[in-house]
């Protein structure tokens, strides 16, 4: 370290080697603490941050690392008023700069913004000129990433006006560090982040009652593949508010609608969080898919609120900041109060030949495109330095150069006790009217290294962020900071049509899984005593078809020897990664992330289990399989049991039931089919299997006590309409939920097949006449019945999914017009 | 003065129903300095269940249709009286410098004209193509007037492109068709504007028609007629300081345009005036045909 360089501050100790006052409390606590209790502490905030997240995890791009840091970071009432003045002023600044840029652009003709940095700016987009709201400003929700100076005061690292995430992350942090560190809580005055949250519902509330006595609200997410979609799910939770990805909405006569199961229902305000130029492929990128075909029109003709309005990223410009100065005393009046670090835009002569001159001074950032990774020049090379000063020198309006920052510490966790180390903190703020609310909070993340400038969704080790109260804590307050608890919101009453066919299909996954998780545990369990006896043989070829026609083994497979080790190793690779089992875990997972706003906490931790990998011990691996596939059954007990007693009655579970229903349904016909068909060996045999792949033993016994496997038996599963986990039973609860589903008359067609199918199973069965000549003949006919029961009601599947979900999934197609000069070819 | 009537049809037929199809058209001459719109109407079948006219930042005159009627063809005919000034430059007309104006767009990061500065910049089909920057420097000898520079550009892509239907396609770039030297009229507008913009100087798009000389139905020698046959045409238009303003030239027939070129749209390239832009869900294949017809009424 060279002796002019400052020394960063340091938000926990002073000058003086004092601790500063507001870190006592929180720092007496951790230093009385035996060193194994924080750390385990410390291990359960990971643990909490890491399963908040869960099943997120997967497929997101790229894929986000958190960790969580148990300390927070603590800030003093009296200096987080003045970060929130000077952020909401910022905002304020902003707002007017994008209301100028797209409306009279008198800026650029007074010579405060250079041309340069709009016109050649690729988030500036043109067809939302004009296209400002009366009834909402551009920017309706700023975040700023800051940063402490070695003197003390906060600078902006980055302005967020695209549609930036801070407040989501900040619920999930202080949840979890409430989890974790409770007594930290205990005596400690924090501003809560609900009543900020329910002050910009309100706010949400008040731009769409412009619209509509009644508005819908709905936040444009880009969906599960995102790697922010977890802040969506859970900021669509807490602001009440319907999560839709583009493909929910659509315009029709200008106005925007939410395809639901009752049909299109009008939305007025979209809190998008989808970048500006994919909200509209007839306008904006025509290769967006995350968008909504004729959004901007909508917005334009004023018949829907779009927050923020696409093209706010010009705000953040980096380029724009030497600027904001003189812009905020020429629209303001004022000085700016929290200004940026301070910044050049190499498009001008004097900047340009500064870094010229001394490149190692400067962090060089690209002008237009923060998301990409600066230049220390200081730390190039040689040759890398000459390619990025030619690289300067051919387009200097396309780069800023930066002053090189030094962090403020905070205390961080590491292996052996607490190390200070950078810390970047991103908070945010919200418009109501003509106020911006700053949130009393965000997102501190620790960096490795100073001059970090990483986009939030990336991930990292994060803190939770406490901005402490003046007064003295109020009793019940602190008991609800404490959990963060979850206010009961107003549940969006519309079942979006993407969402009950992903409802659907979780449940015809489920009892796929249910069934394949049966019919594997049967096969290892005779698998696992080794030299199967004769009926032990016929049962494991019955078992290698079913489990073919399942689709669980290949077709080969199933015709090995199933005593020999081709046949094993088939079954058991069915269960490792990548296997059939996993395929079929793998897209019940992804539903599930596309439901996650849907699903309680519990449903959650139970899909969680559901999808867990299954466990191969080496050595043991029959005994490991069998561990895990109980596991799993428990887990779809648990979610049968939380679909039968947790789930409210409406439209989605209602189709979660008619997939589950279904499925299972089709599952029955498929056991007998498979176990009846073809003539079997050992008729016992079949009917044993039958009964214990459809949980129906212990009915047996209790109509059966004389042990007697007899065609008789299949009664139980086929007819018996008590028993749930028979045919009939499906079929009775079938036929009452789609006559739930009212008020969707195609469905008169649905209704007469499952007439038909409950109709054909009364009819009186010929069991009585067990002659051994009809025999044969008897089996196959409950084989026939069963097969073709299968194919009506996969063909009912097919009738539903019409009915109510094919209609999103319609392409759209874009047209171009024939461009100059190729008439002569189009016009045959 | 000159007055014509034009009418411009594009129609589409699909191979299967279209449900719901949704079209931005920029089918509207503008109104400029040197052309006034007298009459304009545009016809939509089947009827759009919503329109609504809005200008863009750029000036130009939009319509946005909304058709929810399921449908195998769709058509719009816009039908337009202008009227046309001839401009009152020549390429021997006295004007600034090419160096005076360049400087003046990059006078530190604020300009004295900012409006033109827009056009300086590279655009999502006007790559600054170096290739094209030095082809274009040729004619631009220190001291030579703008307008005579740019003239000479435009003479020289005439003779040194070859204009061959098809051979370039829509989003051709603009690195090919300077190596290759053919291509439409939008492939030379777009290399002239690379060119113009690579010196630092301001040039935009201009989509529209041309009137062309002899009988277009009678199978006249077409030796007479201009390229871009009664057609929508694209050309150059380039700022020449603040007395002139913007001047046109069409590189496509070496001329600078008078009387003859209706401006229908002006932008950065192409991408800014497509005609007719639009969304539709089903429909499958469809084929298009398009027919202008430019008459003059004086």
């Amino acid at each position: 370290m060279t002796a002019d360089q400052p020394i960063a501050y340091d938000e926990m100790v002073s000058g003086k080697r004092a601790l500063r006052p507001h870190w006592r409390d929180v720092m007496a606590l951790v230093w009385g603490m035996p060193p194994e209790m924080l750390r385990e502490k410390q291990a359960r905030a990971a643990g909490h941050l890491a399963a908040a997240d869960n099943l997120f995890t997967e497929g997101a791009e790229p894929l986000p690392q958190w960790g969580m840091d148990l300390l927070p970071l603590i800030i003093p009432d009296a200096e987080w008023q003045g970060v929130a003045a000077g952020l909401a002023q910022r905002a304020r600044l902003l707002n007017l700069i994008l209301e100028d840029v797209y409306g009279p652009q008198t800026l650029i003709r007074d010579k405060l913004l250079p041309p340069f940095l709009v016109f050649n700016n690729p988030a500036f987009l043109r067809p939302l000129r004009f296209v400002t709201s009366p009834l909402a400003p551009p920017l309706h929700f700023y975040a700023a990433d800051l940063v402490r100076m070695p003197d003390g005061g906060w600078r902006v690292l980055a302005d967020r006006t695209q549609a930036p995430g801070a407040v989501g992350y900040a619920l999930r942090h202080r949840s979890v560090a409430a989890r974790s560190f409770p007594e930290a809580f205990r005596n400690a005055s924090i501003h809560r982040l609900q009543p900020a949250v329910d002050q910009w519902q309100a706010s949400l509330q008040a731009i769409g009652a412009k619209l509509d006595e009644n508005p819908r609200i709905v936040l444009l997410t880009p969906g599960p593949h995102n790697a922010s979609y977890p802040e969506h799910v859970l900021l669509a939770q807490e602001l009440a508010v319907t999560l839709a990805q583009g493909s929910d909405l659509t315009v029709r006569e200008g106005m925007v609608y939410l395809r639901t199961l009752d049909g299109l229902a009008r939305v007025h305000v979209i809190y998008r969080r989808v970048d500006g130029e994919y909200c509209d492929p007839l306008e904006l990128r025509a290769d967006s898919a995350l968008g909504v075909a004729g959004l901007v029109a909508a917005v334009r003709a004023g018949n829907v609120v779009l927050l923020n309005l696409p093209g706010s990223a010009v705000a953040e410009t980096p380029g724009l900041a030497p600027f904001l100065p003189a812009i905020a005393r020429k629209l303001l009046g004022e000085e700016l109060t929290l200004p940026a670090v301070t910044t050049w835009w190499c498009g001008q002569r004097g900047p340009l030949e500064e870094v010229l001159k001394t490149p190692e001074k400067f962090i060089l950032q690209q002008a237009f495109h923060p998301e990409i990774a600066p230049w220390d020049l200081a730390r190039s090379g040689d040759a890398e330095l000459a390619g990025q000063l030619a690289a300067l020198r051919a387009a200097p309006g396309q780069y800023v150069a930066v002053e090189r920052v030094m962090h403020s510490r905070v205390p961080a966790f590491v292996e052996n006790g607490l190390e200070p180390r950078p810390v970047v903190l991103r908070v945010g703020a919200f418009s109501a009217g003509n106020t911006w609310y700053p949130v009393p909070g965000g997102v501190a993340r620790i960096a490795n290294t100073d001059d970090q400038r990483q986009a939030l969704h990336l991930g990292g080790t994060v803190k939770d962020v406490w901005v402490l109260k003046d007064e003295p804590v109020d009793e019940t307050g602190n008991a609800e900071s404490l959990l963060e608890l979850r206010k009961t919101h107003r549940v969006p009453d519309a079942v979006g049509s993407r969402v009950a066919d992903d409802l659907f299909w979780l449940g015809r996954y489920a009892e796929r899984l249910d069934a394949g998780a049966r019919q594997l545990r049967s096969t290892v369990s005779r698998l696992v005593r080794g030299a199967p006896s004769p009926r032990e043989m016929a049962e494991l070829h019955l078992m290698a078809r079913l489990l073919h026609n399942g689709g669980w083994i290949g077709a080969d497979d199933s015709k090995a020897p199933v005593d020999g080790a081709v046949f094993t190793l088939s079954v058991v690779t069915s269960m490792t990664p990548g296997g059939s089992v996993a395929r079929y875990q793998g897209a019940l997972r992804q539903i599930a992330i596309s439901l996650r706003d849907r699903l309680s906490q519990d449903m959650w931790r139970i899909v969680s289990a559901l999808t867990r990998p299954i466990a191969h011990t080496a050595g043991d691996e029959f005994d490991s399989v069998l561990g895990s596939i109980d596991a799993m059954l428990m887990a779809l007990g648990a979610f049968s049991g939380t679909v039968a007693e947790n789930m409210t009655r409406g439209m989605g579970r209602r189709f979660l039931e008619i997939g589950r229903r279904i499925e299972r349904g089709i599952q029955i016909c498929n056991a007998v089919d498979t176990l009846l068909g073809g003539q079997p060996a050992r008729v016992e045999a079949s009917v044993r299997l039958l009964l214990e792949l459809c949980d129906s033993v212990m009915t047996h016994r209790k109509r059966f006590p004389m042990d007697s496997y007899t065609l008789a038996a299949t009664d139980i599963i086929l007819t018996e309409g008590l028993n749930p986990r028979g045919l009939a039973y499906q079929l009775e609860a079938l036929r009452k939920e789609l006559d739930g589903l009212i008020g969707h008359d195609p469905l008169a067609e649905e209704k007469q097949l499952v007439d038909h199918l409950i109709d054909s199973l009364r009819a009186p069965t010929p069991f009585a006449d067990l002659s051994h000549d009809r025999f044969g003949a008897l089996t196959e006919g409950l084989a026939s019945g069963a097969r073709s029961c299968r194919g009506e009601l996969i063909a009912l599947s097919d009738m539903l999914s019409r009915s109510f979900f094919t209609h999103i999934k319609i392409p759209q197609s874009v047209v171009f017009a024939a461009r100059d000069g190729d008439e002569d070819r189009a016009a045959s | 003065m000159k007055r014509y009537a034009v009418r411009h049809e594009t129609r589409y037929t699909y191979q299967f129903s279209v449900d719901i199809g949704m079209h931005v058209a920029r089918l509207s001459p503008v109104n400029t300095s040197l052309q006034r719109r007298l009459e304009h109407t545009i016809d939509v079948t089947p009827t759009p269940v919503w329109a609504v006219a809005f200008s863009d930042h750029f000036g130009n005159g939009l319509h946005h249709f909304a058709i929810e009627t399921p449908h195998t063809e769709f058509a719009v005919v816009q039908k337009t009286v202008v009227e046309i000034s001839a401009s009152a430059w020549t390429p021997a007309s006295p004007a600034p410098a090419w160096e005076t104006v360049r400087d003046a767009m990059h006078a530190d990061a604020f300009p004295e004209y900012p409006e033109p500065a827009e056009f300086i910049c590279a655009s999502p089909l006007v790559q600054l193509d170096p290739a094209a920057a030095a082809y274009a420097a040729e004619s631009f000898a220190p001291g030579a007037t703008i307008i005579a520079a740019a003239f000479d550009l435009t003479c020289r892509i005439k003779r040194d492109f070859a204009y061959a239907p098809g051979s370039t396609t829509i989003d051709t770039p603009v690195s090919e068709i300077m190596a290759k030297r053919h291509g439409v009229c939008q492939d030379f507008t777009h290399a002239m504007l690379s060119g113009l913009r690579g010196l630092g100087l301001p040039a935009r798009y201009v989509s529209g028609y041309l009137k062309t000389h002899g009988a277009p139905h009678a199978g006249a020698s077409h030796d007479d007629r201009l390229i871009g046959a009664d057609a929508s045409h694209a050309w150059v238009s380039v700022w020449c300081g603040p007395e002139m303003g913007w001047v046109e030239f069409d590189p496509t027939n070496a001329l600078m345009v008078a009387e003859e070129h209706i401006a229908v749209a002006y932008g950065r390239d192409f991408t800014d005036v497509t005609p007719l832009r639009g969304i539709i869900t089903g429909g499958g294949e469809h084929t298009l045909a398009v027919a202008v017809r430019v008459e003059a009424l004086n």
